[in-house]
């Protein structure tokens, strides 16, 4: 019940786009502040990061999706240290949007959620959980899904994007479909106020984005990342995106990797207008109006 | 007992790595397995070249130990002193891992100076 309520209100939102913009802000501005409170001072730490798993359950759980750990172990960064070191382990937080058939393709959709020690993460990348949760909202609203959404909240990144290679192959030993991947990382800063976005993209997704950012008057550059959770499905063959604020441009973040990245320091129109754009590829994507 | 000390520490050092290669090969990385699978082997056909080469491969293996020990403790140290981002390091390199670098490096130091006729006794 309260999953549709979500879903409708989303949808009436959705018609108005001042209006969607304006309630997307504080629902935005209320979850980074209610997690960072729950994760304090990091999530970094095993014992950190177990708690942020929990909160991100209880907040699956919010909005009437159903939480799951996916629990890994991992070699390290250099096939040397597995000599010297103890592998890995982690968890992943995964929740499922089914489609409308049961043979559908999947389409991923996630972010990471440990930080680095002593940052409370809002814009790295808390802005990129809350922009995965409300197009949850959105993604569950829809009644005809031509594709199951993958929620997933990755662990690890800050290692090296440990916990999205451990869920990928994990996703593609059990024989997934996965259609494509959409990941967002850091997208909460705008220090000039002009708008822009970084994508990554391949060549089958890239204009859907662009069109999407178009249509909201987003200035958008593609480039090609080497780090975030999207490369570690690009590696295995599968389209993935990753969309976040203007790293190469050099208007990132100061605070990214500090103490003072919280949600007092984030840009929430920004972040709310980014969730927006992911949001409107989503949704025809899933819709089957996206090939 | 004595006699057969040097014998069990060497068992003890295979038996180490060979957990560490069980487990990463269940992770899908097999430099550990592959890595104790090669000393085993060099142990075994040095063993079977004869007394004295078997006697000088245990040697060479105490010091590869004692190296592997010593950069552990390295390793241990510098994460200690340097300025690490990585959770996984500085949580997996405590007090229990320079222990086991300890354990190691006594290990290997034992096994390079042991009396060579108590390294790998030749059956009667």
């Amino acid at each position: 019940m309260r999953r549709w309520m979500i879903g409708a209100l989303t949808g009436l939102l959705g018609l108005c786009p001042a209006g969607a913009q304006d309630a997307l802000e504080a629902e935005q501005r209320e979850f980074v502040s209610r997690f960072q409170a729950a994760t304090a001072p990091a999530r970094s730490s095993a014992g950190e990061r177990r708690v942020a798993a929990d909160v991100l359950i209880a907040e699956l759980e919010r909005r009437g999706l159903h939480g799951e750990r996916r629990p890994y172990r991992a070699p390290n960064v250099h096939p040397l240290l597995d000599l010297v070191m103890p592998p890995f382990s982690g968890v992943n937080v995964t929740a499922t949007i089914p489609a409308s058939r049961p043979d559908a393709p999947v389409v991923v959709l996630g972010g990471h959620y440990d930080s680095e020690a002593g940052s409370p993460g809002a814009d790295d990348n808390a802005s990129g959980l809350a922009a995965v949760l409300s197009i949850a909202g959105a993604l569950a609203a829809e009644p005809d899904r031509q594709y199951t959404v993958l929620l997933a909240f990755f662990d690890q990144e800050e290692e090296g994007k440990v916990g999205s290679a451990a869920l990928a192959r994990q996703l593609l030993d059990t024989g997934l479909d996965i259609h494509s991947m959409h990941s967002i990382d850091m997208a909460g800063w705008d220090g000039d106020g002009d708008r822009a976005i970084e994508v990554d993209a391949p060549d089958s997704l890239f204009p859907h984005y662009e069109r999407a950012a178009a249509e909201m008057d987003i200035p958008v550059t593609r480039v090609t990342y080497d780090s975030s959770d999207h490369v570690s499905f690009r590696d295995l063959g599968i389209d993935a995106v990753c969309l976040g604020e203007a790293f190469q441009l050099r208007d990132s973040s100061p605070h990214r990797h500090r103490p003072t990245d919280t949600a007092d320091t984030l840009n929430h129109a920004y972040l709310a207008r980014n969730t927006r754009l992911v949001q409107s590829v989503l949704l025809d994507l899933i819709r089957g109006d996206i090939p | 007992m004595i006699r057969d000390l040097p014998n069990l520490v060497l068992a003890l050092s295979l038996v180490a790595f060979s957990v560490r290669a069980a487990i990463y090969g269940s992770v899908g990385s097999f430099v550990p397995l592959g890595f104790v699978l090669t000393v085993m082997a060099l142990l075994l056909g040095a063993r079977l070249a004869g007394p004295r080469a078997g006697r000088i491969a245990v040697r060479v293996w105490g010091a590869i130990l004692a190296i592997y020990g010593v950069l552990r403790l390295g390793l241990a140290g510098l994460l200690a002193f340097a300025p690490v981002s990585s959770p996984h390091a500085i949580a997996n390199t405590g007090w229990v891992f320079a222990l086991m670098s300890v354990l190691y490096l006594a290990a290997g130091i034992y096994l390079a100076a042991a009396r060579p006729d108590r390294v790998a006794p030749q059956p009667a």
